[in-house]
């Protein structure tokens, strides 16, 4: 009942969250190094909004899915680099699942047919 | 303060976070080729707007409506600073209202209000009047449990010396009515009550870790109460002590020969009652049913002993123990409450006017914030954290001043108010003072907020607009002025009553002398067999002793120390035949006892040393009872048959009354009968000594005590204090009350001339562009002076006009509840008046002064 409610925000922030999260899965990064990892891994496709990308950043941190530490960078710079907590991990795993049904649901509806084979 | 400063860190580091995402992205594009300028430009470009990145950003952390308060309070109290004489003002005039309130309030909640720890006070209830002794025996339908007490002090050693300790006797069920078990041991069971020859005791708290560093091996040793062998079986908890600092709690003796208690202690405990009746009511039974029972139970036994001479008492009193222990002081205590708040109330109305003042100089700020888009609320939210600064700043600062004032309460306040010394800062209290304070802060905040609001803008914004404007708050602070100087009227009127009863009482004629007398209490130990004549012994040793004294002038001794809580009680007195025809307080001396008190013979002769028991029965008497008799000269001779030990008396000698200045109370009838001629059954162990010297007697007191130790066997020597000292404490009550309460009026005076003070110099301040157009037009510096102080007079003369009449129309309740006065003092009220007057004028003088010296081309300037 409640999927029906999703609405296009929710969606968008979930999927950002579960994007990051996923990104953070493969080693700390800061957070240009976040936006450029989900650039290049989605094919140039998905551009992430700055603005959207630090809010996100500090939520994921309140909700300790994530934990923040300055780092001092290659070309000696400061940092603030971003890495998963193992409660962040789990979340993932719950989000990917989700992500899967959702993105499996969606298919069926857009291909009927296809699915239906399956079954 | 932590909070600000993570917060700075939080918010710099998310300003660091965004500059070194820019960096690294203009980076990677001169990487790709691009001039380090093109790249910078571009990565500006997509970032976006930094600003609100950190604002949406900042929004996640959720802290936005704190760091708004935050930036109220920042403001608030920079305009606190701005103007720092005037906050102190305020402040410090709230701090005062919310300390002395609070402190009173404490001392309420201890002495009145807190229950005392072991007791029920809806069960537990004392039952008052004469004779109650046989109460059990008549059945009550009310009552759970009856129980007799009896308490007075006694002597107590375990070995060597003695101390004197309150003790109570009391029967077995005692401790069931307070449902308190003892921490060791047990308590004392009915046989041991009936038989009254077992002697063991139960010792409080106090005592055992005293005397046993509470150690369980204090059951079963022997402590020595007034000097008879008693077999310690049980420790009552720390929190149980009743009544008063009882020490010791013994089996009383049904009939038999009792403990000996001296009644001359102070046992927390309305006097005249001498034995005493605790009881706890059944479930279910209200205090009014059970008074209704004792009443109709009391007839009973009226109707039962009619004809006999049994007496029955008169009324039957039931109350719950808190109210008895307190009810002496209850009023006196609520009325200094209520002056208490008047001066916090002064304090309020002064805050609320000195903020209406302010409220009006800025209601051109106010008025700018709104054309520039300010919403009403933040306004009113920010002024509202002004007022909140100040009520906070001077509630903790009124903590300050009611914590100093508790602890001189305990130092220094009356030595026979109950559980004075358990008075601590009343929590409830201090947030009900933070409360008025808040609201008086609030309403003075509102009010400009209000005024502002109805304001044509255009008009206040523009320059010539608010000088003008503002008759409303103006008129507001007026009224606020007279309210709080009428207050302080009221407030003088009371403290100037209670000072002037106060030293009427002490101008009372006392008819004795009581320059350089030392008076001592001891209590000379005789074994229970020993014949009158041992008694008489021992008290003409202890008078011997005080011979040689260095400039001894007189020593005698009495039963009753003077000045002491009870007086040797009374006796029914048969004249002339007709039987009870007078009731007189009894008393027995010995030596130059009315030469050491300074009583001087007013007809006869004084008791002799000859007069012994083998010679006639003589006693003096006081001019009062002398009054039956037609005067002093026609009472000599004349004899009186006393109800205790019978027997005829012939009156000897008059001396004039020898007034206890306490209670305000008409002399009453008194007989002094020679110890040598009467039972030790009747005079009881009690013994005083007072010895009149030509100098200074406290010097004396050292040699007294040396002399004394080898007659009295190490047995204490206590109460030692000149007799100026003993009349004195017999008012400290009436006199700590006064001399608050004139320290309540003190402060209210103060705080409403710092009110006028505010008033007028910011009406002075506001109007200085009017004052330079009055001297530009020809207005000499004296017509100015003569402007502000009459504004400032007209202010006071209406408030003490509005006092007075108060006062006036209040006379009636204010002289019942005021310390018995009967007389209104007209130049009490006279003094009180002009004094304000004065100051008053002391008070405009400086605004005035400043309003008479302004030069009129700077004040057409002002703005």
């Amino acid at each position: 009942m409640k999927e029906r409610y999703l609405n296009r925000i929710e969606l968008l922030q979930g999927t950002l969250d579960m994007l990051i999260l996923q990104t953070l899965q493969w080693g700390p990064r800061h957070g240009y190094g976040l936006s450029q990892s989900i650039r290049t891994n989605s094919g140039e496709i998905l551009k992430v909004d700055t603005g959207s990308l630090y809010p996100a950043l500090h939520r994921l941190e309140k909700q300790k899915l994530i934990a923040a530490e300055w780092k001092v960078s290659e070309n000696n710079q400061r940092t603030r680099v971003y890495k998963l907590t193992s409660k962040g991990k789990k979340q993932l795993r719950s989000e990917r699942s989700r992500w899967s049904q959702l993105s499996e649901a969606i298919a069926g509806v857009l291909d009927p047919a296809k699915s239906e084979g399956d079954a | 303060m932590r909070f600000l400063f993570w917060r700075r860190k939080r918010e710099e580091e998310l300003d660091e976070e965004l500059q070194s995402h820019l960096r690294m992205a203009t980076q990677d594009r001169v990487e790709r080729g691009e001039t380090s300028e093109q790249a910078e430009q571009f990565s500006r470009r997509q970032i976006g707007n930094v600003g609100l990145i950190k604002e949406t950003t900042r929004d996640i952390w959720g802290w936005r409506w704190l760091t708004d308060v935050v930036q109220d309070l920042r403001f608030g109290l920079r305009m606190l600073r701005k103007n720092p004489g005037l906050s102190a003002l305020l402040i410090l005039t709230l701090a005062v209202g919310v300390g002395g309130t609070t402190a009173m309030y404490s001392v309420i909640e201890a002495v009145v209000l807190r229950p005392l720890p072991y007791v029920d006070d809806t069960r537990v209830m004392v039952i008052t009047g004469e004779n109650l002794k046989t109460l059990n025996e008549w059945g009550t339908q009310s009552f759970e449990i009856l129980a007799d007490f009896r308490a007075g002090g006694l002597d107590l050693s375990f070995s060597g010396s003695a101390q004197r300790v309150m003790a109570s006797e009391t029967s077995e069920n005692y401790f069931t009515v307070f449902g308190v078990q003892p921490v060791i041991g047990r308590v004392y069971t009915s046989a041991e009550v009936v038989a009254g020859r077992e002697r063991v005791a139960v010792i409080a708290d106090a005592l055992w870790r005293t005397e046993f560093s509470a150690s369980p091996e204090a059951i079963g040793a022997t402590v020595h109460l007034n000097e008879i062998p008693y077999t310690i079986i049980g420790v009552m908890p720390s929190r149980f002590s009743f009544p008063g600092k009882t020490a010791v709690w013994v089996p009383i003796t049904k009939g038999g020969q009792s403990l000996q208690l001296s009644r001359s202690e102070q046992v927390d405990f309305p006097s005249m009652m001498n034995d005493r009746v605790i009881g706890s009511l059944r479930p279910g039974i209200s205090v009014e049913a059970a008074r209704v029972e004792m009443e109709g139970l009391r007839q009973r036994m009226e109707r039962f002993y009619a004809g006999t001479n049994v007496g029955v008492t008169s009324r039957i009193g039931v109350s719950p123990v808190t109210r008895i222990l307190s009810a002496r002081y209850r009023s006196e205590l609520y009325y200094l409450l209520a002056a208490a708040a008047c001066v916090l109330l002064i304090g309020c109305v002064n805050a609320a006017g000195l903020l209406l003042a302010r409220g009006a100089v800025r209601r051109r700020e106010m008025a700018v914030r709104l054309v520039l888009g300010a919403g009403r609320w933040r306004i009113v939210r920010q002024l509202l954290s002004e007022s909140f600064l100040l009520a906070v700043l001077s509630t903790l600062i009124g903590v300050g001043l009611t914590w100093i004032v508790v602890v001189l309460i305990r130092a220094y306040g009356p030595a026979d108010v109950p559980r004075l010394s358990e008075v601590t800062v009343n929590t409830n209290a201090l947030l009900f003072a933070l409360g008025i304070a808040l609201a008086a802060g609030i309403l003075a905040a509102l009010w400009p907020a209000f005024v502002s609001s109805t304001v044509q803008l255009g008009a206040a914004v523009h320059p010539e607009g608010p000088r003008g404007a503002g008759r409303l708050s103006q008129r507001g602070r007026r009224l606020l002025t007279v309210a709080e100087i009428a207050l302080a009227v009221i407030l003088a009127a009371g403290a100037g009553i209670a000072l002037q009863s106060l030293r009427d009482t002490l101008k009372i004629d006392l008819n004795f002398q009581p320059e350089r007398v030392l008076t001592m209490r001891v209590s000379p130990k005789l074994p229970r067999s020993a014949k009158p004549a041992e008694g008489v012994a021992l008290r003409r040793r202890i008078l011997d002793e005080m011979q040689g004294l260095p400039g001894l002038i007189a020593a005698g001794e009495v039963a009753n120390a003077p000045f002491s809580q009870d007086s040797g009680g009374g006796w029914f007195l048969d004249i002339d035949g007709k039987l009870a025809a007078a009731f007189a307080e009894i008393e027995f001396v010995e030596g130059d006892y009315f030469s050491a008190y300074g009583l001087p013979l007013l007809a006869g002769r004084t008791l002799k040393g000859s007069d012994t028991d083998g010679t006639e029965h003589v006693v003096v008497i006081n001019k009062t009872l002398a009054g039956l008799f037609g005067g002093p000269s026609q009472a000599i001779g004349k004899q009186l048959h006393v109800e205790g030990p019978g027997e005829v008396w012939q009156i000897v000698g008059v001396v004039p009354d020898a007034r206890a200045i306490e209670a305000y109370t008409r002399p009453r009838g008194q007989v002094y009968f020679p110890f040598t001629q009467i039972s030790p059954k009747w005079t009881g162990g009690d013994l005083a000594i007072l010895v009149r010297a030509s100098g200074d007697p406290s010097g004396l007191e050292t040699e007294i005590r040396k002399r004394l130790a080898h007659v009295l066997n190490d047995s204490p020597v206590f109460q030692v204090r000149t007799l100026d000292a003993a009349v004195l404490d017999s008012v400290a009550t009436p006199r700590f009350n006064s001399k608050t309460l004139a320290g309540f009026a003190g402060v209210a005076i103060l705080l409403a001339l710092v009110g006028i003070y505010g008033v007028v110099a910011f009406s002075v301040a506001q109007r200085t562009h009017e004052i330079g157009v009055r001297l530009a037009l020809g207005a000499s510096p004296g017509q100015i002076l003569r402007l502000v102080l009459g504004e400032g007079m007209k202010l006071c003369v209406a408030g003490i006009v509005t006092g007075l009449g108060i006062v006036l129309a209040f006379q009636k309740v204010i002289l019942s509840v005021l310390f018995g006065v009967k007389v209104f003092d007209t130049l009490t009220l006279v003094i009180a008046s002009s004094a304000l007057l004065s100051a008053t004028l002391l008070a405009c003088a400086l605004p005035a002064l400043r309003a008479s010296r302004v030069h009129p081309t700077v004040a057409l300037r002002y703005e």
